[in-house]
Protein backbone atom coordinates (compact mmCIF):
# COMPACT_ATOMS: atom_id res chain seq x y z
CA UNK A 1 0.00 0.00 0.00
CA UNK A 2 2.71 2.18 0.80
CA UNK A 3 4.26 1.76 -3.28
CA UNK A 4 0.49 2.98 -3.95
CA UNK A 5 0.43 5.66 -1.54
CA UNK A 6 3.77 7.33 -3.33
CA UNK A 7 2.39 6.39 -6.39
CA UNK A 8 -0.33 8.27 -6.04
CA UNK A 9 1.41 11.69 -4.19
CA UNK A 10 3.95 11.24 -7.41
CA UNK A 11 0.33 11.65 -9.79
CA UNK A 12 -1.45 14.58 -7.48
CA UNK A 13 1.79 16.26 -7.35
CA UNK A 14 2.10 16.08 -11.77
CA UNK A 15 -1.10 18.27 -11.82
CA UNK A 16 1.81 20.79 -11.95
CA UNK A 17 -1.40 23.51 -12.96
CA UNK A 18 -3.84 22.80 -9.79
CA UNK A 19 -0.94 22.46 -7.01
CA UNK A 20 1.42 25.28 -8.37
CA UNK A 21 -1.88 27.59 -8.29
CA UNK A 22 -2.91 26.32 -4.58
CA UNK A 23 0.91 27.00 -3.57
CA UNK A 24 1.47 30.43 -5.58
CA UNK A 25 -1.76 32.16 -5.46
CA UNK A 26 -1.52 31.82 -1.25
CA UNK A 27 1.81 32.85 -1.29
CA UNK A 28 0.87 36.00 -3.97
CA UNK A 29 -1.54 37.18 -1.25
CA UNK A 30 1.25 37.28 2.01
CA UNK A 31 4.18 38.81 -0.33
CA UNK A 32 0.93 41.19 -1.41
CA UNK A 33 -0.04 42.12 1.95
CA UNK A 34 3.53 42.30 3.45
CA UNK A 35 4.23 44.48 0.06
CA UNK A 36 1.38 47.17 1.18
CA UNK A 37 2.89 47.26 4.83
CA UNK A 38 6.30 48.20 3.55
CA UNK A 39 4.96 50.60 1.57
CA UNK A 40 2.96 52.33 4.36
CA UNK A 41 5.62 51.73 6.70
CA UNK A 42 8.27 53.23 4.57
CA UNK A 43 6.41 56.05 3.54
CA UNK A 44 4.91 57.43 6.79
CA UNK A 45 6.29 55.22 10.13
CA UNK A 46 5.03 57.65 12.16
CA UNK A 47 1.68 56.34 11.37
CA UNK A 48 2.95 52.79 10.68
CA UNK A 49 5.86 52.17 13.13
CA UNK A 50 5.38 48.11 12.43
CA UNK A 51 5.12 45.99 9.33
CA UNK A 52 5.69 42.42 10.99
CA UNK A 53 4.19 41.12 14.45
CA UNK A 54 0.99 39.88 14.97
CA UNK A 55 -0.21 42.55 13.04
CA UNK A 56 0.95 40.86 9.95
CA UNK A 57 0.44 37.39 11.06
CA UNK A 58 -3.40 38.40 11.57
CA UNK A 59 -3.02 37.76 7.93
CA UNK A 60 -3.13 34.22 8.18
CA UNK A 61 -7.14 33.86 8.16
CA UNK A 62 -7.13 34.82 4.80
CA UNK A 63 -4.39 32.66 3.97
CA UNK A 64 -6.71 29.87 5.65
CA UNK A 65 -9.86 30.55 3.68
CA UNK A 66 -8.12 30.88 0.72
CA UNK A 67 -6.44 27.11 1.68
CA UNK A 68 -9.73 26.15 2.41
CA UNK A 69 -10.79 26.56 -0.79
CA UNK A 70 -7.65 24.76 -2.58
CA UNK A 71 -8.02 22.20 -0.85
CA UNK A 72 -11.34 21.51 -1.52
CA UNK A 73 -11.04 21.70 -4.96
CA UNK A 74 -8.42 18.73 -4.79
CA UNK A 75 -10.27 16.82 -2.26
CA UNK A 76 -13.00 16.80 -4.87
CA UNK A 77 -11.01 16.40 -7.56
CA UNK A 78 -9.49 13.40 -5.95
CA UNK A 79 -12.49 11.99 -4.66
CA UNK A 80 -13.95 12.36 -8.41
CA UNK A 81 -11.71 11.97 -11.30
CA UNK A 82 -10.87 8.13 -11.45
CA UNK A 83 -14.85 7.78 -12.60
CA UNK A 84 -14.89 10.91 -14.27
CA UNK A 85 -11.86 9.50 -16.20
CA UNK A 86 -12.44 6.13 -17.28
CA UNK A 87 -9.43 4.94 -15.14
CA UNK A 88 -11.55 3.39 -12.33
CA UNK A 89 -11.76 0.39 -14.17
CA UNK A 90 -8.79 -0.11 -15.06
CA UNK A 91 -6.96 0.22 -11.41
CA UNK A 92 -9.92 -2.35 -10.23
CA UNK A 93 -8.83 -4.66 -13.29
CA UNK A 94 -5.38 -5.22 -11.68
CA UNK A 95 -6.89 -6.81 -8.52
CA UNK A 96 -6.26 -3.78 -6.06
CA UNK A 97 -9.23 -3.26 -3.80
CA UNK A 98 -11.69 -0.60 -3.79
CA UNK A 99 -11.54 -0.36 -0.05
CA UNK A 100 -7.94 0.05 -0.23
CA UNK A 101 -8.00 2.19 -2.76
CA UNK A 102 -10.25 4.87 -1.32
CA UNK A 103 -8.41 4.32 1.88
CA UNK A 104 -4.90 4.54 0.84
CA UNK A 105 -5.69 7.59 -0.64
CA UNK A 106 -7.09 9.40 2.45
CA UNK A 107 -3.30 10.24 4.08
CA UNK A 108 -2.14 11.19 0.19
CA UNK A 109 -5.12 13.90 0.04
CA UNK A 110 -4.13 14.99 3.36
CA UNK A 111 -0.28 15.43 2.94
CA UNK A 112 -1.19 17.11 -0.54
CA UNK A 113 -3.83 19.64 0.79
CA UNK A 114 -2.26 20.30 3.61
CA UNK A 115 1.31 20.53 1.80
CA UNK A 116 0.56 23.19 -0.49
CA UNK A 117 -1.10 25.93 2.35
CA UNK A 118 2.44 25.21 4.42
CA UNK A 119 4.55 27.09 2.10
CA UNK A 120 2.50 30.65 2.49
CA UNK A 121 1.82 29.69 5.78
CA UNK A 122 5.87 29.64 6.61
CA UNK A 123 6.24 32.83 4.81
CA UNK A 124 4.17 34.84 6.73
CA UNK A 125 5.68 33.49 9.97
CA UNK A 126 9.06 34.44 8.48
CA UNK A 127 7.84 37.73 7.41
CA UNK A 128 5.80 38.36 11.25
CA UNK A 129 9.09 37.37 13.07
CA UNK A 130 11.58 39.12 11.05
CA UNK A 131 9.71 42.52 9.85
CA UNK A 132 9.87 45.41 12.71
CA UNK A 133 7.23 45.45 14.29
CA UNK A 134 7.90 48.19 17.15
CA UNK A 135 5.05 48.95 19.43
CA UNK A 136 3.45 45.96 18.78
CA UNK A 137 3.80 42.14 20.80
CA UNK A 138 5.59 39.71 18.46
CA UNK A 139 4.55 36.27 17.61
CA UNK A 140 5.14 33.38 20.01
CA UNK A 141 5.77 29.95 19.23
CA UNK A 142 2.08 29.32 21.16
CA UNK A 143 0.50 31.92 18.09
CA UNK A 144 2.53 30.11 15.77
CA UNK A 145 1.50 26.38 17.04
CA UNK A 146 -2.38 27.34 17.62
CA UNK A 147 -2.37 28.91 14.02
CA UNK A 148 -0.42 25.63 12.33
CA UNK A 149 -3.13 23.63 14.28
CA UNK A 150 -5.81 25.82 12.83
CA UNK A 151 -4.69 25.61 8.97
CA UNK A 152 -4.21 22.16 9.17
CA UNK A 153 -7.27 20.78 10.78
CA UNK A 154 -9.02 23.05 8.57
CA UNK A 155 -7.83 22.59 4.93
CA UNK A 156 -7.24 18.50 5.86
CA UNK A 157 -11.00 18.46 7.25
CA UNK A 158 -12.58 19.89 4.20
CA UNK A 159 -10.23 18.47 1.98
CA UNK A 160 -11.35 15.08 3.28
CA UNK A 161 -14.90 16.30 3.41
CA UNK A 162 -14.67 17.13 -0.52
CA UNK A 163 -12.65 13.65 -1.41
CA UNK A 164 -16.40 11.95 0.05
CA UNK A 165 -18.65 14.04 -0.93
CA UNK A 166 -16.09 13.64 -4.94
CA UNK A 167 -16.44 9.70 -4.75
CA UNK A 168 -20.05 9.89 -3.46
CA UNK A 169 -21.24 12.41 -6.71
CA UNK A 170 -18.65 11.08 -9.11
CA UNK A 171 -18.48 14.90 -10.18
CA UNK A 172 -15.36 16.97 -9.54
CA UNK A 173 -17.78 20.09 -10.19
CA UNK A 174 -20.62 19.11 -8.51
CA UNK A 175 -18.49 17.98 -5.28
CA UNK A 176 -16.29 21.51 -5.50
CA UNK A 177 -19.53 23.11 -5.50
CA UNK A 178 -21.16 20.85 -2.91
CA UNK A 179 -18.22 21.60 -0.01
CA UNK A 180 -17.49 24.33 -0.81
CA UNK A 181 -21.23 25.30 -0.20
CA UNK A 182 -20.73 23.59 3.03
CA UNK A 183 -18.10 25.80 3.97
CA UNK A 184 -19.30 29.11 3.14
CA UNK A 185 -22.97 28.99 3.16
CA UNK A 186 -23.80 25.89 5.44
CA UNK A 187 -21.95 27.69 8.48
CA UNK A 188 -24.62 29.97 8.66
CA UNK A 189 -27.27 28.09 8.14
CA UNK A 190 -25.87 25.68 10.83
CA UNK A 191 -25.47 28.66 13.07
CA UNK A 192 -29.64 29.35 12.77
CA UNK A 193 -30.11 25.81 13.97
CA UNK A 194 -28.03 26.63 16.82
CA UNK A 195 -30.88 29.42 17.67
CA UNK A 196 -33.28 26.89 17.79
CA UNK A 197 -31.27 24.38 19.41
CA UNK A 198 -28.46 26.02 20.87
CA UNK A 199 -26.98 22.48 22.51
CA UNK A 200 -25.66 21.48 19.08
CA UNK A 201 -23.60 24.84 19.05
CA UNK A 202 -20.04 22.17 20.53
CA UNK A 203 -21.00 19.85 17.49
CA UNK A 204 -20.61 22.04 14.82
CA UNK A 205 -18.11 21.34 12.65
CA UNK A 206 -16.67 25.44 12.51
CA UNK A 207 -17.33 25.99 16.45
CA UNK A 208 -15.70 22.82 17.08
CA UNK A 209 -12.18 24.05 14.98
CA UNK A 210 -12.29 27.02 17.18
CA UNK A 211 -12.73 25.78 20.63
CA UNK A 212 -9.55 23.27 19.59
CA UNK A 213 -7.42 26.09 18.15
CA UNK A 214 -9.02 29.07 19.97
CA UNK A 215 -10.00 27.82 23.36
CA UNK A 216 -13.85 28.39 24.52
CA UNK A 217 -16.08 27.13 27.40
CA UNK A 218 -17.20 24.31 25.45
CA UNK A 219 -16.16 20.58 26.06
CA UNK A 220 -13.18 19.84 24.18
CA UNK A 221 -13.96 16.54 24.24
CA UNK A 222 -16.92 17.48 22.48
CA UNK A 223 -14.97 19.65 20.00
CA UNK A 224 -12.61 16.58 19.05
CA UNK A 225 -15.02 14.34 18.62
CA UNK A 226 -17.37 16.30 16.44
CA UNK A 227 -13.82 17.09 14.32
CA UNK A 228 -13.38 13.21 14.04
CA UNK A 229 -17.24 12.72 12.87
CA UNK A 230 -17.79 15.35 10.20
CA UNK A 231 -15.12 13.90 7.94
CA UNK A 232 -15.56 10.31 8.83
CA UNK A 233 -19.43 11.13 7.96
CA UNK A 234 -18.70 12.19 4.75
CA UNK A 235 -16.00 9.67 4.34
CA UNK A 236 -18.19 7.02 4.97
CA UNK A 237 -20.67 8.10 2.35
CA UNK A 238 -17.91 7.96 -0.19
CA UNK A 239 -16.76 4.72 0.84
CA UNK A 240 -20.26 3.26 0.47
CA UNK A 241 -20.45 4.50 -2.85
CA UNK A 242 -16.99 3.44 -3.69
CA UNK A 243 -17.71 -0.24 -3.20
CA UNK A 244 -20.52 0.16 -5.27
CA UNK A 245 -19.82 2.11 -8.30
CA UNK A 246 -19.95 0.07 -11.25
CA UNK A 247 -16.42 0.84 -13.05
CA UNK B 1 -7.03 -30.33 -24.33
CA UNK B 2 -6.14 -27.86 -21.85
CA UNK B 3 -8.27 -26.31 -19.11
CA UNK B 4 -10.64 -23.16 -20.88
CA UNK B 5 -8.71 -19.83 -19.27
CA UNK B 6 -12.01 -18.45 -19.93
CA UNK B 7 -15.62 -20.70 -19.20
CA UNK B 8 -19.05 -18.90 -19.35
CA UNK B 9 -21.27 -20.96 -18.62
CA UNK B 10 -25.27 -20.12 -19.14
CA UNK B 11 -24.53 -16.44 -18.38
CA UNK B 12 -27.50 -14.24 -18.81
CA UNK B 13 -27.61 -10.30 -17.83
CA UNK B 14 -30.90 -8.30 -18.08
CA UNK B 15 -31.31 -4.05 -17.58
CA UNK B 16 -35.00 -4.27 -16.48
CA UNK B 17 -36.69 -6.15 -19.04
CA UNK B 18 -33.95 -6.01 -21.90
CA UNK B 19 -32.07 -9.08 -22.27
CA UNK B 20 -28.27 -8.09 -22.96
CA UNK B 21 -26.60 -11.41 -22.72
CA UNK B 22 -28.80 -14.35 -23.21
CA UNK B 23 -27.85 -17.62 -21.93
CA UNK B 24 -23.93 -17.29 -23.33
CA UNK B 25 -21.92 -20.50 -23.26
CA UNK B 26 -18.47 -20.51 -23.99
CA UNK B 27 -14.87 -21.63 -23.67
CA UNK B 28 -11.51 -19.50 -24.29
CA UNK B 29 -8.65 -21.99 -24.72
CA UNK B 30 -5.00 -21.23 -23.49
CA UNK B 31 -2.79 -20.00 -26.42
CA UNK B 32 -5.62 -19.11 -28.87
CA UNK B 33 -6.90 -15.74 -29.91
CA UNK B 34 -10.73 -16.17 -29.83
CA UNK B 35 -12.65 -13.61 -31.56
CA UNK B 36 -16.18 -12.49 -30.13
CA UNK B 37 -18.37 -10.95 -33.14
CA UNK B 38 -21.54 -9.52 -33.32
CA UNK B 39 -23.23 -6.11 -34.56
CA UNK B 40 -23.16 -3.13 -32.63
CA UNK B 41 -25.18 -3.60 -28.82
CA UNK B 42 -25.27 -7.35 -29.29
CA UNK B 43 -23.50 -7.72 -26.11
CA UNK B 44 -20.39 -7.93 -26.47
CA UNK B 45 -18.90 -5.36 -23.95
CA UNK B 46 -21.60 -6.45 -21.56
CA UNK B 47 -20.17 -10.16 -21.23
CA UNK B 48 -16.38 -8.32 -21.13
CA UNK B 49 -17.35 -6.85 -18.38
CA UNK B 50 -18.77 -9.58 -16.79
CA UNK B 51 -15.89 -11.54 -17.32
CA UNK B 52 -13.37 -8.87 -15.78
CA UNK B 53 -16.04 -8.75 -12.61
CA UNK B 54 -16.55 -5.06 -13.72
CA UNK B 55 -20.43 -6.21 -14.09
CA UNK B 56 -22.25 -8.94 -12.75
CA UNK B 57 -24.56 -11.69 -14.77
CA UNK B 58 -28.02 -11.89 -13.75
CA UNK B 59 -27.78 -16.24 -13.64
CA UNK B 60 -24.65 -18.07 -14.90
CA UNK B 61 -21.03 -18.19 -13.67
CA UNK B 62 -17.75 -16.99 -15.07
CA UNK B 63 -14.66 -18.40 -14.44
CA UNK B 64 -11.44 -17.25 -15.10
CA UNK B 65 -7.60 -18.93 -14.85
CA UNK B 66 -9.98 -21.43 -12.95
CA UNK B 67 -11.33 -18.82 -10.38
CA UNK B 68 -14.87 -17.68 -10.15
CA UNK B 69 -14.80 -14.28 -10.83
CA UNK B 70 -17.74 -13.39 -8.73
CA UNK B 71 -16.45 -14.96 -5.23
CA UNK B 72 -12.65 -14.52 -6.34
CA UNK B 73 -12.18 -11.36 -8.29
CA UNK B 74 -8.49 -11.07 -7.43
CA UNK B 75 -7.25 -14.94 -8.12
CA UNK B 76 -9.07 -14.36 -11.60
CA UNK B 77 -7.68 -11.28 -12.43
CA UNK B 78 -4.25 -11.59 -10.81
CA UNK B 79 -3.16 -12.63 -14.63
CA UNK B 80 -5.35 -10.93 -16.91
CA UNK B 81 -5.08 -7.99 -18.70
CA UNK B 82 -7.73 -5.47 -20.42
CA UNK B 83 -8.63 -3.02 -22.66
CA UNK B 84 -12.47 -2.51 -22.21
CA UNK B 85 -13.98 0.02 -24.69
CA UNK B 86 -11.05 2.36 -24.38
CA UNK B 87 -8.08 2.23 -22.76
CA UNK B 88 -8.22 5.64 -20.57
CA UNK B 89 -5.10 7.04 -18.92
CA UNK B 90 -4.42 10.14 -16.63
CA UNK B 91 -3.91 12.76 -19.40
CA UNK B 92 -1.34 14.72 -17.28
CA UNK B 93 1.12 11.90 -16.96
CA UNK B 94 3.75 10.71 -19.07
CA UNK B 95 3.27 7.36 -20.92
CA UNK B 96 5.89 6.00 -18.64
CA UNK B 97 4.64 7.79 -15.59
CA UNK B 98 0.92 5.92 -15.84
CA UNK B 99 2.70 2.68 -16.35
CA UNK B 100 4.32 2.74 -13.48
CA UNK B 101 1.37 4.44 -11.99
CA UNK B 102 -0.01 1.18 -12.77
CA UNK B 103 2.87 -1.22 -12.23
CA UNK B 104 2.41 0.12 -7.99
CA UNK B 105 -1.42 -1.33 -8.42
CA UNK B 106 -0.07 -3.99 -9.78
CA UNK B 107 2.66 -4.40 -7.50
CA UNK B 108 5.12 -8.07 -7.12
CA UNK B 109 7.86 -6.78 -9.68
CA UNK B 110 5.84 -5.04 -12.39
CA UNK B 111 7.64 -1.94 -12.44
CA UNK B 112 10.52 -3.84 -13.88
CA UNK B 113 8.65 -4.72 -16.92
CA UNK B 114 7.80 -1.05 -18.07
CA UNK B 115 10.74 -0.07 -20.11
CA UNK B 116 10.63 -3.44 -21.91
CA UNK B 117 6.52 -3.15 -22.43
CA UNK B 118 6.85 0.06 -24.02
CA UNK B 119 9.46 -0.80 -26.40
CA UNK B 120 7.41 -3.74 -26.89
CA UNK B 121 4.34 -1.66 -28.03
CA UNK B 122 6.43 0.88 -30.14
CA UNK B 123 6.27 3.82 -27.91
CA UNK B 124 9.98 3.87 -26.14
CA UNK B 125 10.53 7.29 -27.99
CA UNK B 126 7.46 8.77 -27.22
CA UNK B 127 7.11 7.51 -23.44
CA UNK B 128 8.43 10.66 -22.20
CA UNK B 129 5.48 12.92 -23.67
CA UNK B 130 2.13 13.55 -21.88
CA UNK B 131 -0.34 11.27 -22.76
CA UNK B 132 -2.54 13.81 -23.19
CA UNK B 133 -0.40 14.16 -26.55
CA UNK B 134 -0.94 10.76 -27.60
CA UNK B 135 -2.80 9.55 -30.83
CA UNK B 136 -5.15 7.35 -30.07
CA UNK B 137 -3.19 4.53 -31.78
CA UNK B 138 -0.38 5.45 -29.34
CA UNK B 139 -3.08 5.28 -26.35
CA UNK B 140 -3.86 1.61 -27.58
CA UNK B 141 -0.62 0.41 -27.59
CA UNK B 142 0.20 1.90 -24.21
CA UNK B 143 -3.41 0.42 -23.33
CA UNK B 144 -2.17 -2.96 -24.53
CA UNK B 145 1.57 -1.97 -22.49
CA UNK B 146 -0.56 -1.70 -19.45
CA UNK B 147 -2.92 -4.95 -19.92
CA UNK B 148 1.00 -6.93 -19.90
CA UNK B 149 1.66 -5.17 -16.83
CA UNK B 150 0.70 -8.36 -14.59
CA UNK B 151 2.30 -10.79 -17.02
CA UNK B 152 -1.37 -11.60 -17.93
CA UNK B 153 -2.03 -15.17 -19.14
CA UNK B 154 -5.34 -14.28 -20.95
CA UNK B 155 -5.91 -10.54 -22.32
CA UNK B 156 -9.37 -8.73 -23.24
CA UNK B 157 -9.94 -6.96 -25.81
CA UNK B 158 -12.50 -4.78 -26.44
CA UNK B 159 -12.74 -3.55 -30.02
CA UNK B 160 -9.30 -2.83 -29.73
CA UNK B 161 -8.63 -1.15 -33.34
CA UNK B 162 -11.92 1.38 -33.04
CA UNK B 163 -10.49 4.46 -34.44
CA UNK B 164 -6.74 3.38 -35.83
CA UNK B 165 -6.04 4.49 -39.03
CA UNK B 166 -5.07 1.40 -41.64
CA UNK B 167 -1.23 1.36 -40.49
CA UNK B 168 -2.41 1.29 -36.85
CA UNK B 169 -4.44 -1.41 -37.84
CA UNK B 170 -1.62 -3.39 -39.28
CA UNK B 171 0.45 -2.69 -36.41
CA UNK B 172 -2.13 -4.31 -34.04
CA UNK B 173 -2.79 -7.46 -35.69
CA UNK B 174 0.68 -7.98 -35.62
CA UNK B 175 1.76 -6.92 -32.13
CA UNK B 176 -1.96 -9.21 -31.56
CA UNK B 177 -0.86 -12.28 -32.99
CA UNK B 178 3.03 -11.49 -31.63
CA UNK B 179 0.66 -12.04 -27.90
CA UNK B 180 -0.63 -15.49 -29.40
CA UNK B 181 2.28 -16.95 -31.13
CA UNK B 182 5.69 -16.13 -29.39
CA UNK B 183 4.35 -15.47 -25.69
CA UNK B 184 1.71 -18.50 -25.78
CA UNK B 185 -0.89 -16.06 -24.18
CA UNK B 186 -4.55 -16.21 -25.13
CA UNK B 187 -6.45 -12.90 -26.29
CA UNK B 188 -10.22 -12.51 -26.08
CA UNK B 189 -11.01 -10.21 -28.31
CA UNK B 190 -14.34 -8.40 -29.45
CA UNK B 191 -14.86 -6.81 -32.36
CA UNK B 192 -17.52 -6.21 -34.91
CA UNK B 193 -15.10 -5.97 -38.07
CA UNK B 194 -15.08 -9.00 -39.70
CA UNK B 195 -11.93 -8.87 -41.68
CA UNK B 196 -10.05 -8.30 -38.22
CA UNK B 197 -11.05 -11.36 -36.77
CA UNK B 198 -10.62 -13.70 -39.54
CA UNK B 199 -7.02 -12.25 -39.55
CA UNK B 200 -6.32 -12.77 -36.00
CA UNK B 201 -8.51 -15.26 -34.89
CA UNK B 202 -8.48 -19.13 -33.89
CA UNK B 203 -11.33 -19.42 -33.11
CA UNK B 204 -14.56 -17.37 -32.51
CA UNK B 205 -18.35 -17.03 -31.35
CA UNK B 206 -20.65 -14.42 -33.41
CA UNK B 207 -23.42 -13.13 -31.03
CA UNK B 208 -26.58 -11.36 -32.24
CA UNK B 209 -29.16 -9.86 -29.50
CA UNK B 210 -26.96 -11.29 -26.34
CA UNK B 211 -27.24 -15.13 -27.38
CA UNK B 212 -24.26 -16.65 -28.97
CA UNK B 213 -25.65 -18.21 -32.54
CA UNK B 214 -22.46 -20.25 -33.15
CA UNK B 215 -19.17 -20.96 -31.87
CA UNK B 216 -16.19 -22.71 -32.90
CA UNK B 217 -12.65 -22.56 -34.81
CA UNK B 218 -13.17 -20.19 -37.58
CA UNK B 219 -11.72 -23.11 -40.21
CA UNK B 220 -14.77 -25.01 -38.98
CA UNK B 221 -17.07 -21.94 -38.65
CA UNK B 222 -15.73 -21.20 -42.68
CA UNK B 223 -16.30 -24.81 -43.60
CA UNK B 224 -19.54 -25.02 -42.40
CA UNK B 225 -21.03 -22.81 -44.45
CA UNK B 226 -22.40 -23.71 -48.39
CA UNK B 227 -20.36 -25.13 -50.06
CA UNK B 228 -19.84 -24.15 -54.16
CA UNK B 229 -17.51 -26.04 -56.82
CA UNK B 230 -16.58 -24.30 -60.13
CA UNK B 231 -16.25 -26.62 -62.64
CA UNK B 232 -15.10 -26.33 -66.10
CA UNK B 233 -15.16 -28.93 -68.72
CA UNK B 234 -14.96 -30.46 -72.16
CA UNK B 235 -18.72 -30.73 -72.19
CA UNK B 236 -20.70 -28.26 -69.92
CA UNK B 237 -24.28 -29.45 -71.29
CA UNK B 238 -23.64 -32.95 -70.07
CA UNK B 239 -21.79 -32.11 -67.08
CA UNK B 240 -24.75 -29.93 -65.85
CA UNK B 241 -26.79 -32.67 -67.03
CA UNK B 242 -25.41 -35.14 -65.02
CA UNK B 243 -24.23 -32.88 -61.63
CA UNK B 244 -28.23 -32.64 -61.15
CA UNK B 245 -28.66 -35.80 -60.87
CA UNK B 246 -27.17 -35.75 -57.08
CA UNK B 247 -29.04 -35.41 -55.25
CA UNK B 248 -26.84 -33.44 -52.63
CA UNK B 249 -26.52 -30.56 -55.64
CA UNK B 250 -29.22 -28.05 -54.68
CA UNK B 251 -28.64 -25.66 -57.38
CA UNK B 252 -25.66 -25.98 -60.55
CA UNK B 253 -25.82 -22.68 -63.04
CA UNK B 254 -24.11 -22.59 -66.55
CA UNK B 255 -22.17 -19.16 -67.55
CA UNK B 256 -22.15 -18.14 -71.14
CA UNK B 257 -18.79 -19.38 -71.00
CA UNK B 258 -19.28 -22.54 -69.99
CA UNK B 259 -18.01 -22.61 -66.51
CA UNK B 260 -20.62 -24.08 -64.37
CA UNK B 261 -21.34 -23.33 -60.67
CA UNK B 262 -22.19 -26.16 -58.23
CA UNK B 263 -24.01 -25.57 -54.82
CA UNK B 264 -23.76 -28.30 -52.59
CA UNK B 265 -25.91 -28.99 -49.60
CA UNK B 266 -24.22 -27.52 -46.57
CA UNK B 267 -24.98 -30.96 -44.71
CA UNK B 268 -23.18 -33.08 -48.09
CA UNK B 269 -21.15 -36.03 -47.92
CA UNK B 270 -20.52 -35.03 -51.50
CA UNK B 271 -16.59 -34.42 -51.83
CA UNK B 272 -14.67 -32.72 -54.51
CA UNK B 273 -13.44 -36.34 -55.54
CA UNK B 274 -16.57 -37.61 -55.69
CA UNK B 275 -18.10 -35.09 -58.27
CA UNK B 276 -14.56 -35.57 -59.80
CA UNK B 277 -14.49 -38.85 -60.27
CA UNK B 278 -18.49 -38.67 -61.65
CA UNK B 279 -17.48 -36.58 -64.16
CA UNK B 280 -14.36 -38.28 -65.68
CA UNK B 281 -16.10 -41.77 -65.22
CA UNK B 282 -18.71 -40.14 -67.86
CA UNK B 283 -16.28 -40.02 -69.84
CA UNK B 284 -15.77 -35.66 -69.27
CA UNK B 285 -12.48 -34.27 -69.72
CA UNK B 286 -12.67 -32.01 -66.23
CA UNK B 287 -10.06 -29.20 -66.72
CA UNK B 288 -11.14 -26.91 -63.56
CA UNK B 289 -12.78 -27.94 -60.33
CA UNK B 290 -12.37 -25.26 -57.47
CA UNK B 291 -14.09 -25.49 -54.21
CA UNK B 292 -15.24 -22.23 -53.02
CA UNK B 293 -15.54 -21.78 -49.77
CA UNK B 294 -17.84 -18.63 -47.78
CA UNK B 295 -16.21 -15.46 -46.29
CA UNK B 296 -16.45 -15.15 -42.36
CA UNK B 297 -18.58 -11.98 -44.06
CA UNK B 298 -20.89 -14.08 -45.43
CA UNK B 299 -21.70 -16.80 -42.86
CA UNK B 300 -21.71 -14.16 -40.75
CA UNK B 301 -24.02 -12.26 -42.34
CA UNK B 302 -26.41 -15.59 -43.07
CA UNK B 303 -26.04 -16.49 -39.60
CA UNK B 304 -27.30 -13.18 -38.02
CA UNK B 305 -30.15 -13.02 -40.60
CA UNK B 306 -31.25 -16.66 -39.83
CA UNK B 307 -31.17 -15.87 -35.89
CA UNK B 308 -32.78 -13.05 -36.83
CA UNK B 309 -35.16 -14.21 -38.51
CA UNK B 310 -35.44 -17.48 -36.02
Amino acid sequence: MIAVAQADLRRMLARRGLILTSVVVPIAIVLILTGVRIFLHSHNPGAHPTVGGETLFAFISIIGIVSVVFGTVIGAMFGAEDVTSGTLRYILLTGFSRLRLYVTRIPVLAIVAVGVALPAFVLLLIGALALPHAGEPGVTASDGGRLLLSLVLNVGIYALIAYGIGVAIRSTGGAIAVALGLNLIGISLFNLITLAVPGVKPWLLDNALTRVTDGGDTSIAIAIIALIVWPAVFLAVGLVRALRTEA
Amino acid sequence: MADPIIRCQGVTRTFGNRTALNDVTLNVEPGRCFGFLGPNGAGKTTLIRCILGLAHPTSGTITVRGFDIASDPAAALARVGAIVEEPRFYGYLSGKQNLELWAAYVGDDAITRVPALLSRVGLDERSGDKVSAYSLGMRQRLGVARALLSDPEVLVLDEPTNGLDPDGVAEFRVLIRSLVEQDGRAVFVSSHLLDEIEKICDDLAIVNQGRVITSGTLADLLAAGGRELTVECDDATRAESLLRTLPTVTTVTRAASGTLSVQLSPDSPETRAGVNRMLVEAGLAVSRLEPREDSLEERYLSLVHEAGEA
